[in-house]
């Protein structure tokens, strides 16, 4: 039922806890696979990398994060591949799911006030909206 | 993994969408539990009593109204639970979610359009939002 799995994931705290999730998830279906969605920000890209590991935006405990996941997905035997993607992060989360048919998008929330996310909309909230597939959303 | 499944429920299409996919989650382990929770709101009980002013008849109404979801239950010989809860359906589902200790939520999305949501609140956005648990929303 969840054979394509995407994991929107960019090695911050709040995203962490998604991992163990979608192994849980990928283990459910015979020959499931993990795709991971790293979505760098317009802000991000701006610095005009050319070096992905070597952004701005991905620091040392991100980096570890990201290490650590694939640890685990190894050890679970868990079939996955990073994707990286430029633009809004909501947008081409919703994008990617609906034009690759993913059958479940696994994110974090990052947990805002009420008021934060009134001003600043959560992804989360706009991924749940627009996207034609179950999203799991992890605290 | 998810041992204890709380699935909220109206009788509606869409939740017994969400109930196939709780379904699934479920069935990987026999210990798990789903609970049910069906959150009557003050509309549809003033609607129901007006209806059917016999408080035995307004129960079994609700009962049947979850009744597609039971059967798939039972065809698929799960341990369940029916809680029927009073009050707004975002909050009450919340509440009760958050008092006790499961490993996922499940929860339909009607699909509102952006007025619809602004004006009624979607009990998915609420849910996921205050939810301590992981929330997946079925559209």
């Amino acid at each position: 039922m969840f054979k394509k799995i995407l994991l929107a994931f960019d090695g911050s705290e709040h995203s962490f806890r998604t991992v163990a999730k979608a192994i849980d998830i990928a283990k459910l279906t015979q020959d499931s696979k993990v795709e991971v969605l790293y979505v760098l920000s317009d802000e991000t890209s701006k610095s005009e990398v050319i070096n992905l590991w070597e952004a701005e935006g991905i620091k040392e405990d991100r980096l570890e994060r990201f290490k650590l996941a694939e640890e685990a997905a190894a050890q679970n035997g868990i079939d996955y591949e990073i994707k990286f993607l430029r633009g809004e992060p909501e947008e081409k989360i919703v994008q990617y799911a609906n034009e690759n048919s993913i059958d479940m998008i696994i994110m974090g929330s990052r947990g805002l006030n009420p008021f934060q996310s009134m001003i600043l909309g959560s992804v989360s909230h706009k991924v749940m909206k627009r996207a034609t597939c179950p999203v799991m959303v992890v605290k | 993994m998810f041992k204890k499944i709380l699935l909220a429920a109206d009788g509606s299409d869409h939740s017994v969408r969400s109930a196939k996919k709780a379904i699934y989650l479920a069935e990987q382990s026999p210990e798990t539990e789903i609970t049910v929770v069906y959150a009557v709101d003050g509309q549809t009980s003033k609607v129901d009593i007006l209806h059917h002013y016999d408080k035995k008849v307004v129960d079994e109404l609700r009962k049947r109204r979850l009744e597609p979801i039971e059967n798939l239950l039972i065809e698929k010989n799960l341990k369940y639970k029916m809680v029927i809860l009073h009050g707004e359906p975002g909050p009450a589902i919340v509440d009760y979610a958050n008092k006790r200790d499961f490993d996922i939520v499940v929860v339909g999305s009607r699909g509102l359009n952006a007025l619809q949501e602004m004006v009624l609140g979607s009990v998915s956005h609420k849910i996921a939002k205050m939810a301590k648990a992981p929330v997946m929303i079925i559209k």
